[in-house]
């Protein structure tokens, strides 16, 4: 027993590394793709079994990987109501328009079950040393953070143009846009807290085995992260419009200087300067686009996993930085172009290793001790549905 | 000897463990532990992806984890046990040539899927289809047309009388499938044009019939229509590309994918081509139909011309001839329709047949 015999335990700093390669997922993710494809798509089940695996088991700490456990005939079977469904969507949208806006209404309800479902299944197909991971968070939570708090906003706009149009009986648009625009804005406000929320709801109600993970995050904190993002963001859309306006000021001059040496009229080769300059602008705003999008997730990445913790056994730390992520970015894309998306496989790889390498975990005490708990399988149906509509990356928790 | 941690039945409890085969039978060693001994076909092992750890489950559920995925293989193998054979999905993904071949194999049924297969699957489920059940499609969608682009018809009533009643008495005996057809007549901003929906209700515009100045060349118009009628183009349309539809979402696994530039523009371009199919077949009908009610073909060119001469058709169509030469290949993708050439040219190819017919 390696860790059991210790009494006295001091912190201990195990950190993550991922073990799978790039070459090696390409074949994988190929053969999933064509058996996926010569199948018909039945065989896609098998395939996000066999990916999961190989990402999870990669995934390791401690000496040992994580697994993944689902089978792939639960999986396929969620599939098939997700695909049925899809196809009567699809269908009756084009035949009858306002049954399949109702139709699209009932999925959105369905949503937070959708989604709660999911992380029960995800969760418990997961596991490590031998112990399942689980989710026991609230149904009402779930319709409270993705629906009912995010829906506010709309309903009070709605609601009080309702009272506005009996009271005042206002016929022209202007304070009904108003009204609209204050929605819009205060729900745009909420982001942060609703990310803070959501994240705290997942990561606060898993357990592995009888332990329970604790995410003690912060609004402020999320409030200042966006705050210091918005700061950035005018500093560096300034700059570039500053730049940009002094070099066209210049090429103007310039080319109404050439137009009339050339008597009035504009000689094709003055041109050339402006087109470089335009699409300079437009690689300046494609990287800042990036940038913005690395230190939005670096920042919240950094916050979530320094407050995950587990019992008093284990605390996690992640220390990516933004240049770091911003350089991963513009790989992952030069790739992705230069290879017609065939690079897809590395990108996956590359990004696992980069979020494996950049996370640790501070053990202050035994791993030993965790057993599986029996969970409870009441309605298999919802929990494959939600597989099927793959939430993990429809909510985008910024892990 | 297999190295690995041993875990008790559901505990995270671990403990270096290694196991040994011989033939069928396994042996399990673990400090400070009686060492286990069983048949190699009594244990429940992971399949094989990559080189992630293995998980062999013993008789007691307690858990053997090993990361020695290669003497894992090779005591499957000489024992004989079933996870051997499973292994074949391991050896396909280690393997570049058979990856070469799968991909080969994999651009080849996607390609035919796209051009043949879906298709051919949406006009098979269109004839299958009873003919009531286009009903509700055409009736939602004519109440769409009339709210939008469509008003009434400012033709004389006699006029759209006496048009209905030729349309009843001598085009519809010509075809032979238990369609309603009706025919309307309606004001479409001053563009001459007609359509068919898929249940029998043909619409032709006030423009359209001001432009023809013979009941015939009305006539090769409303036989193009019951063409695509009786070929049930309308439904394959919708059809097909509801397949499309549902066909990038399972691969892009991304609802939203349908509204990318990088996925709508192919998807335009493969449903223009269709259209386009749909236009050459409905018009072999319409000349088909006017050789057997004694039409010259000859009425489908001059109505044509006449429309790609209108200066309120589409623009592209209303330019000068030389100029529609250059351009016609690149827009042979990007229109709905054949080109007008094609279709005259047709049109006259069967006049010619009808003439020496007649001569005969």
């Amino acid at each position: 027993m390696d860790q059991a015999t210790r009494t006295d335990f001091e912190t201990e700093i195990q950190p993550f590394h991922f073990t799978g390669t790039g070459g090696e997922y390409f074949k994988i993710w190929i053969v999933n793709l064509i058996l996926s494809i010569l199948t018909l798509g039945i065989y896609s089940a098998w395939a996000k079994v066999r990916t999961n695996r190989y990402f999870y088991g990669n995934t390791q700490v401690d000496n040992s990987g994580f697994e993944y456990h689902a089978k792939p005939l639960a999986i396929l079977k969620g599939r098939l109501i997700a695909v049925a469904l899809l196809l009567i969507y699809v269908m009756v949208g084009q035949m009858l328009p306002a049954a399949g806006a109702a139709f699209a209404l009932l999925l959105l309800f369905a949503t937070p079950w959708v989604i709660w479902k999911s992380m029960q299944f995800n969760a418990r197909m997961a596991s490590f040393r031998n112990v399942r991971f689980g989710f026991y968070g609230s149904l009402t939570d779930s319709y409270r953070y993705l629906l009912a708090i995010p829906m506010i906003p709309l309903l009070t706009a709605v609601l009080a143009g309702i009272v506005m149009w009996f009271v005042t009986g206002a016929s022209e648009p202007g304070p009904y846009v108003a009204l609209a625009v204050v929605a819009i804005i205060t729900t745009y406000l909420m982001v942060p807290f609703l990310q803070k929320a959501i994240t705290g709801y997942y990561i606060g109600n898993h357990r592995y085995g009888q332990g329970l993970l604790q995410a003690d995050l912060s609004a402020k904190r999320y409030y200042m992260i966006y705050l210091s993002l918005l700061g950035w963001s005018i500093l560096i859309f300034a700059a570039i419009s500053l730049a940009a306006g002094v070099a066209i000021l210049f090429m103007g001059l310039n080319v109404a200087a050439l137009a009339s040496e050339a008597g009035g009229e504009v000689p094709p080769v003055a041109m050339a300067p402006l087109i470089t300059v335009t699409v300079l602008i437009y690689i300046a705003v494609l990287l800042a686009g990036v940038w913005i999008k690395a230190y939005l997730k670096t920042k919240i990445r950094n916050h979530v996993f320094n407050n995950i913790r587990l019992d008093n056994v284990v605390q996690l730390e992640s220390t990516i930085a933004t240049g770091r992520l911003f350089r991963f970015y513009l790989v992952n894309i030069l790739l992705l172009i230069c290879t017609l998306g065939l690079a897809y496989p590395w990108i996956k790889v590359r990004s696992a290793r980069l979020m494996a390498t950049t996370t640790q975990a501070h053990l202050t005490g035994s791993l030993e001790q965790y057993v599986s708990l029996q969970q409870s399988r009441q309605s298999a149906i919802g929990d494959e549905i939600g597989e099927a509509f793959d939430v993990d990356a429809s909510l985008d928790l910024a892990f | 000897m297999i190295k690995g941690w041993l875990y008790p039945v559901d505990s995270s409890a671990r403990s270096g463990a290694g196991l040994s085969a011989n033939d069928d039978r396994f042996t399990l060693t673990c400090d400070g532990q009686a060492p286990v001994t069983g048949s190699i076909l009594g244990l429940t092992v992971s399949q094989r992806v990559g080189n992630i750890p293995r998980n062999i489950t013993l008789p007691d559920k307690s858990l053997f984890e090993t990361a020695d995925n290669d003497a894992v293989d090779a005591m499957l193998a000489a024992s004989g046990h079933l996870a051997h054979r499973t292994g074949i999905l391991h050896i396909l993904e280690s393997r570049w040539q058979w990856i070469a071949l799968a991909l080969l194999a994999m651009l080849l049924t996607g390609f035919s899927a796209l051009r043949w297969g879906m298709p051919w699957a949406a006009r098979e489920l269109a004839f299958a289809m009873p003919v009531r059940a286009t009903g509700i499609i055409s009736e939602q969608t004519f109440d769409i047309l009339d709210k939008t682009i469509l008003e009434e018809s400012a033709l004389p009533v006699e006029e759209q009388e006496r048009i209905r009643q030729h349309f009843e008495t001598s085009l519809l005996p010509l075809q032979r499938e238990d369609f309603t057809y009706s025919l309307h007549f309606r004001h479409m901003y001053g563009i001459p044009n007609a359509f068919a929906l898929p249940a029998g209700d043909i619409v032709v515009t006030d423009r359209l019939i001001e432009l023809a100045d013979s009941q015939e060349e009305i006539d090769a118009v409303l036989l193009h229509e019951i063409g695509h009628v009786v070929h049930r183009h309308g439904l394959q349309q919708v059809l097909h590309s509801s397949f499309l539809t549902v066909a990038i979402i399972l691969i892009s696994g991304d609802v939203t994918a349908t509204g990318n530039i990088a996925v709508a523009l192919p998807v335009f371009l493969l449903e223009n081509h269709y259209s386009r199919e749909n236009e050459n077949e409905a018009d072999h009908y319409a000349f088909e139909r006017m050789m057997e009610a004694g039409i010259d073909p000859a009425y489908f060119s001059i109505m044509m011309e006449k429309i790609s001469r209108t200066p309120e058709s589409d623009s592209k169509d209303s330019a000068p001839r030389n100029e529609e030469q250059d351009g016609a290949d690149l827009r042979g993708y990007l229109s709905t329709h054949p080109s007008t050439q094609e279709r005259v040219s047709q049109a006259e190819m069967y006049s010619r047949k009808f003439r020496e017919r007649l001569s005969e």
